[in-house]
């Protein structure tokens, strides 16, 4: 009676990563499918993104008042990020976290921003939140349903 | 037994060296070029507020405060470093690994300030599989001299590896749509509510934004369309893992699917843009042969043309 043939070693041997690794892998990809969905990660993620309803969200972001207090708004460069959703995160996480939280990130940036500041001048800004419809921002150029100051501060630039 | 050893057939179906080996070189130049292009964004890291600190995966693991930024800017300059070998497939069971633990690092880094991207994820995942295969046993530094090795299962394996995790990203868009909102969001008032806000986000924050998704947002009938499809071109997914001609109208789907989110968000997912993402379901082999079939045939011409001028 023969034996078969014996796989070569070498390929024996590739077994081991493809199984460990190869389907590991996958095996994580999975996994997050038996997590709650809003429960995110990286780089094992349950791509909650565009899955949530939205209703009418509130929205914080930051105002630069000008010397006419003509509010412009600040960029996500401005904020110390290239990212606009990073920015959108920092300022949505400090006014969760409470007035106290708000007011230290409006000093931090006006700090910021200050040092940036040729002139010297006064740099003033305020966190603000407000409510939209964002269909209806587009298609009605409707305003903010509500709007309200969280936090002002102010900077200016230290010799 | 015999349904284990059919699985082993499938996922050791042998495969020729080369497509594994251009796999590396397309998944690793596009890490490459990903790395340089992303460095000031990593590098802008070190300089985040230490309060806006929200640790996730391998980071969560280990720390519970940033790093020193003298640290992070390191590992942001080391990365696309270390994806030169990677590419080249020089010292490879060294530095592969390494390429992929500072990679892993440096994403995951990035995405620990309370903002999660997902624009890496599959990046990431794929260089995971790659740097535990025999990837540079072709087409690499590492392999100058030595006779091209024969198709096997070990060159097979990790191209099924990196197809079953696309899809399965594909599939978990698609449930989180299903379980964090319903089959309304199968509706398309969810869309287009998503593209508008995502839009408003932009304006109000002082960043560019999509004047075509703002635009659209002022009709209701397309949303519908585009929910259906986005959610069956993530659900039937897997349908790309029966064979390469559903797999290559899938993956234009899944393509034309990024091309519109960054055309209506401004929100551009480049490695699937790059199509990169998509090569593993291919015979990426026979279209470098062709590709350099015609350049060798145009190059002798010129070679021949300019030795008559």
């Amino acid at each position: 009676m023969s034996e078969a043939p014996r796989p070569p070693r070498r390929l024996a041997l590739a077994r081991v990563p493809a199984y460990v690794v190869g389907l590991g892998t996958v095996i994580a990809t999975a996994w997050p499918a038996f997590r709650p969905a809003h429960e995110d990660a990286f780089p094992l993620s349950t791509y909650p993104m565009f899955a949530r309803t939205l209703d009418k969200p509130e929205l914080s972001f930051v105002e630069r008042l000008d010397g006419k207090r003509r509010a412009h708004r600040l960029s996500p460069e401005q904020m110390g990020s290239d990212e606009v959703m990073q920015a959108y995160r920092t300022i949505k996480r400090a006014v969760r976290k409470g007035p106290r939280a708000t007011e230290t990130l409006c000093r931090v940036l006006a700090k910021r921003v200050a040092s940036r500041e040729q002139n010297g001048r006064e740099v003033r800004l305020r966190v603000v939140r407000a409510r939209f419809d964002p269909v209806a921002y587009f298609v009605d150029d409707a305003e903010p349903e509500e709007r309200e100051v969280l936090a002002t501060c102010s900077a200016r630039r230290t010799p | 037994m015999k349904l284990l050893r059919a699985f082993d057939g499938y996922w050791f179906a042998p495969a020729p060296a080369r497509r594994l080996a251009l796999l590396r070189l397309l998944v690793g130049g596009f890490a490459l070029s990903f790395l340089v292009g992303r460095l000031p964004s990593n590098l802008n890291v070190a300089g985040f507020v230490r309060a806006e600190f929200v640790p996730t995966g391998v980071v969560k693991l280990f720390l519970r405060a940033p790093l020193a930024s003298e640290v992070v800017i390191g590992l942001a300059c080391l990365a696309p470093v270390l994806a030169v070998p990677f590419v080249l497939g020089f010292a490879y069971r060294v530095t592969a690994p390494l390429f992929a633990l500072v990679l892993l690092w440096v994403t995951t880094y990035r995405n620990s300030w309370g903002m999660l991207f997902h624009t890496e994820n599959l990046l990431v995942l794929h260089v995971l599989v790659l740097v535990a295969s025999p990837a540079a046993d072709a087409l690499s530094i590492d392999a100058r001299g030595r006779p091209l090795p024969e198709p096997s299962g070990a060159y097979g394996w990790p191209a099924r590896a990196m197809t079953w995790a696309t899809t399965i990203c594909y599939v978990l868009a698609g449930l989180a749509k299903l379980k964090l909102a319903g089959p309304v969001w199968l509706e398309g008032d969810l869309l287009r509510a998503q593209i508008a806000y995502d839009n408003l986000r932009k304006i109000e924050l002082g960043s560019g934004y999509s004047s075509l998704g703002a635009a659209l947002v002022h009709y209701q009938a397309p949303f519908l369309f585009l929910a259906v499809l986005t959610v069956a071109l993530e659900l039937g997914a897997p349908v790309a893992l029966i064979g390469r001609r559903v797999a290559l109208v899938w993956a234009l789907a899944a393509w034309g699917f990024h091309v519109g989110v960054a055309a209506l968000m401004a929100i551009p997912f480049p490695y699937q843009l790059s199509f990169v993402a998509y090569a593993a379901f291919f015979e990426v082999e026979r279209a470098y042969d062709s590709v350099r079939a015609r350049v060798e045939r145009i190059l002798p011409q010129r070679a021949a043309g300019k030795s008559t001028t």
